[in-house]
């Protein structure tokens, strides 16, 4: 599914000289995989989910999203393809303040070739496979951090992806709120979907199929 | 408070591109209004320039018959006032002139008052140099040679000490100056003020020469020259005064029945903008004082309502500094007063520049007059107490239309939420979503949408009015002016001379037609009369409705040489120009009229070979004429005699005479020899004038006047279009156009600013929720389209407000406008369209940015 040769990302420090965050990255992950991305702060584990989520287009090497040459797209073409394969879960839930829940599922939609009445019944079935829907019409700041991070992942789900990414997802919350939403990918592993996930906890770890360690961007043990 | 004040200076400070920004806004907003304030406060409301002008009146003569028709007085009918009136505690009396003043050839027209030995004493004015007149040099007879002379003549004489007691040459004649008025003294008008002041007794020498019929010397009891004004007593008012006043207008009435027939006498305030006979003649003028102060407390707004979104926008950003103080236990008003004092002293910052750019600007606009008009603009440069006061109160305005709002809204804010949230985009539940996200920005779209749609509209009419067809077709002509009186020569000399003169500019090389004419068309003066029916004796409270019952009508006059038509190029269609003959000597009593008055006169007839005669002044008359301009009309009517009867022995087209009139008002054209006057134009038409020739032709014509008689003063030579193009209406209406482009430019400038702000901000405060929403899936061009959309619900808000406003407003300046309607669809299309295009780029801006979010970046920053 992914398959990364080379991959190096670095941001200049001085002139001519580069600070690498991502050095000689050689990756291949398959569909259905579950794989866990663990290693110290800074060691560009963010910076890698970000690349393969295409948010982030100042890297060098190569970058395989199944068949498609990633590394050869236009920045247009990349965000289609994003589009239809990839959905995100980030660490601060990032859900928009003034947004209520409903609005907040339908963002992804929005932005993708559906028609209202599609739209308006996958928000509404996302609402209904995570039991949130008494909660559609608050705003995040109405809900505890282990609900925002619900909606988190039902709106980085909702528009159906092939492949989930997830930066430390349950960072922020407690170890049983964390537990819920581990629970909540292997089913979603188990549906299919192909999930890459970064973490600090060994236990969050142990949910996944495989773990990569990351240290000051090289790829310390894993493939 | 002080030290309110130093942390105000210190955040200020700490924020030096903030400052700068917000201090020029408001330089902007409160220049403008110091320039128009400076400007209005002078014409309208600054005190005048002598001691206690409270106690001053201006004294009229009204017909008891006729309360609407007043006169001026005569010297004797002054001197009795002075003797017997129970008022006063003193009255003087004055009359303005236009003068030529300087050496021989090089004679300039200058603004002079005559006046009553006492002039300076009852005013309360002290010289600067020399002294006052002194009794005897008011004695009719006794043509005392002295003058007195404004300060800034003296300063053009760079306040020589040797200009008192130097000589000066007024209309040829020899003058020793006796004395220098303080700075800044204009005699009883503002801004216009005379130059030279000179001793009753020279009344007769330097008076202007309307018409030589039935004229009256200073000392005739028949005059109607003067202006008086008087001081009441202390303790006496206006209004206590009337009874007095009436009863000495009855004895003097009594003593010379026929002299004051009918004469009663009145007081009003004196006025500041005219020197007028008629109490009422300034009205119309103020009403566009506070149509200016309008307009610039409306830019004001829209640069305060910028700033208060700047204001807001910063709060937003110093939210967690507030709430720690709330937190800390600061009160609210504690806060509310920190803010205010920051705004304040933004303000202050603002109005000093404000103060500068504000007084440049109204410099400027005197200059720009200055330039049209003969007369001595005195314009006191600099701030006085009033425009400083001013300045200072447009500075509070604008701290409390811009700081109080932010003030107390970021003041508001709840201590813990904004404790714990991170300092991110200004969340604001909002349950009217449809509702514009900032109504500030919204209110200055819709402002200044109003300004330019007026300036639009002010634009279009000067646009018109300088390419309005006057009906005159001149070609390539020159208009020369010159007045033999200045050089001392008698009606029959002048006469002489100008004929003449007339002849040797026709002979010139190129020279097509030349033709004398006694009122050049579209120049500062103009003369009316009323005419009627000749052979009609009517009763005296006969209400004709009429032509032929006798109801006469306000024609435009002029006394014109054989030449004229061919040479302004107006065809007479019907019976024939003047001879030779006609226009120089006093022959039969013939005119030429226009088709206007013709169609008046005679509606179903012809009027060619009927006869007309002048009507009285007060005779009834159609009211359907355009304005006449103050001037020389009023002194005219009374002296033509009615019994003479006119032929009319030719017609030509109607032409406006006034730039502006709305409707022709008819003109009637008289031999030069039967309206002699002194100050003449002589129009010198060219078969052409090819470009790059003018200094040539130019000096060709003044050679042919210095060679006829060095000594003539030429008192203006210029083009045809060159005199077209410094018509003081034409001036109004592009100050006006100037004016309103300078409010409504600003408006636009700050509106498009400000929406740039908000949105840039916007952009800048959300870069995590575009990222959010990158991030999600959101393309480029949805992103673009998401900042554009909420810039364009403003937009459109501000426009569909803004239209409304523009309808008011051009209601409102309707009157002022020259050829458009309030509703012209042009400037209603145009002004509208220029804001969006502005708005739209002031927007696409920021949104561009807002594409190039790095997603991976903005959210890493979290
Ligand atoms: N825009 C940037 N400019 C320069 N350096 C950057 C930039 N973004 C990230 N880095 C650097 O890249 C390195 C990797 O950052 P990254 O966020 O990927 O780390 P991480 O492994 O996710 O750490 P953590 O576990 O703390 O989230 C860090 O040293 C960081 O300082
Ligand atoms: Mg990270």
């Amino acid at each position: 599914m992914i398959g990364l040769r080379n991959l190096e990302r670095s941001y200049p420090l001085a002139k001519e000289k580069f600070f690498y965050v991502l050095r000689e990255i050689n990756l291949e992950v398959h569909e259905g995989d579950f794989v866990s991305v663990m290693g110290p702060s800074g060691a560009g584990k963010s910076t890698l989910l970000h690349i393969i989520g295409m948010h982030d287009h100042g890297w060098s090497g190569e970058y395989f999203l199944g068949e498609t040459p990633v590394h050869h797209l236009k920045p247009k073409e990349r965000a289609t393809l994003r589009n239809e394969q990839i959905g995100f879960v980030f660490q601060q839930y990032h859900l928009l303040d003034d947004l209520t829940v409903y609005e907040n599922l339908d963002i992804p939609l929005s932005y993708r070739r559906y028609s209202k009445s599609e739209r308006a019944a996958l928000v509404a079935d996302m609402l209904d496979r995570f039991q949130i829907v008494g909660k559609k019409d608050l705003y995040p700041r109405q809900l505890s951090g282990g609900q925002q991070q619900l909606v988190g992942v039902a709106r980085a789900i909702i528009a159906e992806p092939k492949l989930l990414l997830a930066d430390e997802p349950t960072g922020n919350l407690h170890s049983s709120q964390g537990e819920e939403i581990m629970e909540l990918f292997r089913k979603l592993n188990d549906e299919g979907v192909t999930i890459v996930q970064v973490t600090h906890s060994e236990k969050n770890a142990s949910y996944g199929k495989r773990i990569i360690q990351l240290r000051d961007g090289w790829i310390a043990k894993g493939e | 408070m002080i030290r309110d004040f130093k942390f105000a200076f210190r955040q200020l400070f700490k924020a030096p591109g903030f400052t700068i920004a917000a201090a020029t806004v408001l330089a902007l907003g409160i220049g403008v209004n110091t320039a128009v304030f400076s400007l209005v406060n002078t014409l309208f409301f600054a005190p005048p320039s002598y001691a206690k002008p409270h106690e001053m009146v201006q004294l009229f003569s009204q017909d008891k018959k006729d309360p609407k028709k007043f006169r001026g007085f005569s010297y004797p009918t002054y001197l009795d006032i002075r003797q017997q009136n129970t008022v006063f505690s003193d009255v003087t009396s004055f009359n303005v002139a236009f003068i030529g003043l300087g050496q021989k050839g090089d004679t300039r027209r200058a603004f002079s008052a005559v006046v009553t030995s006492n002039y300076f004493s009852v005013l309360g004015v002290p010289l600067a140099r020399g002294r006052a007149f002194f009794p005897e040099e008011e004695t009719p007879g006794h043509n005392a040679q002295v003058a007195i002379v404004s300060y800034s003549y003296w300063a053009k004489h760079d306040l020589d000490p040797g200009v008192l007691g130097s000589h000066l040459l007024i209309n040829g004649r020899s003058f020793t100056i006796v004395g220098i008025t303080p700075k800044g003294f204009v005699g009883t008008m503002k801004i216009l003020s005379p130059e030279v002041w000179l001793p009753m007794s020279v009344y007769d020498q330097v008076a202007n020469d309307f018409g030589s019929d039935n004229k009256t010397t200073i000392d005739d009891r028949k005059g109607t020259q003067l202006r008086i004004m008087g001081r009441l007593k202390p303790g006496m008012t206006a209004a206590a005064a009337k009874p007095a006043l009436e009863g000495l207008a009855a004895n003097l009435e009594k003593a010379y029945p026929v002299e004051q027939k009918d004469q009663t006498f009145m007081t009003a305030p004196v006025s500041r903008n005219s020197v007028s006979n008629n109490p009422g003649t300034e009205s119309g003028i103020k009403v566009i004082a506070p149509l200016l102060l309008g307009m610039a407390v409306v830019v004001l707004l829209v640069a305060s309502l910028n700033l208060a979104n700047m204001l807001l926008a910063r709060g937003t950003a110093r939210r967690k500094e507030i709430a720690i103080r709330l937190a800390l236990g600061g009160s609210r008003w504690r806060i509310v007063r920190q803010l205010l004092t920051e705004g304040f002293a933004l303000a202050v910052l603002g109005g000093a520049g404000g103060l500068v750019l504000g007084l440049w600007s109204s410099d400027f606009l005197v200059a720009s007059m200055r330039r049209l008009m003969p007369l001595d603009i005195v314009w006191l440069t600099g701030p006085n107490p009033a425009i400083l006061a001013a300045t200072f109160g447009f500075c509070l305005l604008g701290t409390l239309m811009f700081a109080l709002g932010p003030a107390l809204k970021i003041s508001r804010s709840a201590v813990v939420t904004d404790l714990k949230e991170h300092a991110g985009e200004d969340v604001v539940r909002r349950h009217w979503k449809f509702l514009p996200r900032h109504p500030l920005v919204v209110v200055q779209i819709a402002f200044s949408l109003a300004l330019i749609t007026a300036a639009a509209l002010f634009i279009r009419g000067a646009g018109k009015a300088a390419s309005v067809d006057t009906g005159l077709k001149p070609g390539a002509s020159y208009i020369l002016e010159v007045d033999a009186s200045l050089a001392g020569y008698e009606p029959k000399h002048a006469q002489e001379l100008y004929r003449n003169l007339n002849d040797r500019l026709a002979a010139l090389p190129g020279v097509e037609h030349a033709s004398i004419c006694s009122i050049v068309p579209f120049g500062m003066f103009e003369s009316t009369r009323k005419v009627q029916r000749a052979g009609l004796h009517l009763a005296p409270d006969a209400r004709p409705a009429t032509a032929a019952e006798g109801l006469a009508f306000e024609a435009s006059w002029n006394s014109v040489g054989a030449d004229y038509f061919a040479t302004v190029g107006l065809p007479v269609v019907r019976g024939r120009a003047f001879t030779e003959a006609e226009t120089t000597q006093s022959g039969p009593k013939v005119a030429i009229i226009d088709e206007a008055l013709a169609k008046k006169l005679w509606p179903d007839d012809d009027a060619l070979g009927q006869r007309i005669q002048y009507a009285a002044a007060n005779a009834p008359s159609a009211s359907d004429t355009g304005g006449a301009h103050a001037g020389r009309s009023a002194d005219l009517n009374e002296r033509e005699k009615q019994e003479e009867t006119i032929e009319i022995v030719g017609i030509v087209p109607s032409t406006r005479h006034a730039l502006f009139e709305k409707e022709l008002a008819g003109g009637i054209y008289l031999p030069f020899a039967r309206g002699f006057q002194s100050d003449i134009s002589l129009i010198v038409r060219f078969h052409s004038l090819p470009p790059g020739n003018e200094a040539t032709t130019a000096g060709l014509l003044r050679r042919t006047v210095r060679d006829l008689d060095p000594s003539i003063p030429i008192l203006s030579l210029r083009t045809f279009a060159q005199h077209l193009d410094s018509n003081l209406d034409l001036w109004l209406v592009r100050a006006g156009a100037a004016l309103f482009s300078i409010f409504g430019g600003l408006a636009l400038g700050l509106a498009v600013v400000g929406l740039y702000g908000v949105k840039a901000y916007s952009v800048a405060r959300r870069t995590r929720e575009i990222g959010i929403r990158m991030a999600l899936g959101a393309q480029a061009g949805a992103v673009l389209r998401m900042i554009m959309r909420e810039g364009s619900i403003m937009l459109v808000s501000g426009v569909a407000i803004g239209l409304l406003l523009a309808v008011a407003t051009a209601k409102i300046v309707s009157g002022f406008l020259y050829g458009v309607g309030a509703f012209d669809p042009v400037a209603f299309t145009v002004a509208p369209a220029v804001l969006t295009v502005a708005a739209l780029i002031a927007t696409w801006l920021p949104a561009r940015r807002a594409t190039r979010v790095n997603p991976a970046q903005a959210l890493h920053a979290e």
